[in-house]
């Protein structure tokens, strides 16, 4: 019949400030993945990008020389956010040995970035003719 | 005789109470909606980022499939459409994807503005520029999705044609 004590108050207050809090983060983080969702679907487009250009190189193109690395500024909104980046090696189809002759290229695109602190990257990879 | 526990609340005590719960209130409500408006903001980019991913995947499957394509201003030097035309038949386009000026949507279908024509994004496009780099590469050098009061969705890619 006293009602309320100033104890029970505050305990009740700060378990509803913990409520609110928690769901402010919850919606947050909601937001954050959208916002990291939008650089992964660039991300792609450019590796998608980079693939499409790549399939239509002659195989003798210094792009697409076995055992090459090479590297491109991965560009978003005109700003530059990461790095593109594929490697050119030699696919042993394990249909014929150990022989490599006359076997595809493997062409593997990596785009990384960071956005804030997380680092994220995507990655393609396609067969080509060795010729 | 009334005791003063009986007495029940004064009209001092009344009204800071309300005072208090108003103030409760207003900040329950201006967080819920924050959040509501956060959440649809959120949401409808969502929706748009993945609405930009299928329009690209459209333009990869059907130009890859393609023989030939043309790159024309249309309907100003700031969009452009593209025909794409099948192996079989390279004098009629067999597909065709432009920007539609009336209602800002890029639209497909067999022939511009054909019965058969459908939008292929909910979003307008405030940006549909393409490119042919060369006979075999065409490049889509930029998409830009409006999406509400967020800034909007903006992407570019390449596609190779298979089938020339």
């Amino acid at each position: 019949m006293r009602g309320f004590s100033l104890v029970e108050a505050m305990v009740a207050t700060v378990i509803a400030v913990i409520a609110v809090l928690a769901l402010a983060y919850s919606i947050g983080q909601g937001r954050a993945m959208i916002g990291q969702f939008e650089i992964s679907r660039a991300a792609l487009a450019t590796a998608q990008s980079y693939m499409e250009t790549l399939s239509m190189t002659p195989s003798t193109d210094s792009t697409l020389a076995l055992n090459s690395q090479h590297f491109r500024s991965f560009d978003m909104g005109g700003s530059t956010v990461g790095q593109v980046e594929w490697d050119v090696a030699q696919f042993d189809d394990p249909s014929d040995g150990s022989n490599v002759t006359g076997n595809p290229k493997k062409v593997v695109i990596n785009v990384t970035w960071t956005q804030g602190l997380s680092p994220g990257s995507v990655t393609l990879s396609r067969l080509f003719p060795a010729q | 005789m009334t005791s003063a526990r009986e007495a029940g609340l004064t009209l001092v005590e009344l009204t800071i109470v309300f005072a208090l719960a108003t103030l409760v209130m207003v900040g329950l409500v201006g967080f819920y909606l924050n959040s509501q408006a956060t959440w649809l903001d959120g949401s409808t980019e969502a929706q748009t980022q993945r609405e930009a991913t299928l329009l690209i995947e459209t333009m990869s499957a059907r130009i890859r499939s393609s023989a030939k394509a043309v790159v024309e201003d249309f309907p100003d030097a700031s969009h452009q459409m593209i025909s794409l035309y099948s192996p079989s038949d390279t004098l009629n386009a067999a597909y065709v994807i432009w920007w539609n000026s009336e209602d800002s949507r890029v639209y497909g279908g067999s022939s511009l503005g054909g019965q058969d024509a459908v939008a292929l994004t909910s979003a307008p496009a405030d940006s549909f520029q393409l490119r042919q780099i060369n006979s075999g590469i065409i490049e889509l050098s930029r998409l830009q999705l409006r999406v509400g009061s967020s800034s909007p969705i903006v992407t570019a890619s390449r596609f190779a044609l298979y089938n020339r």
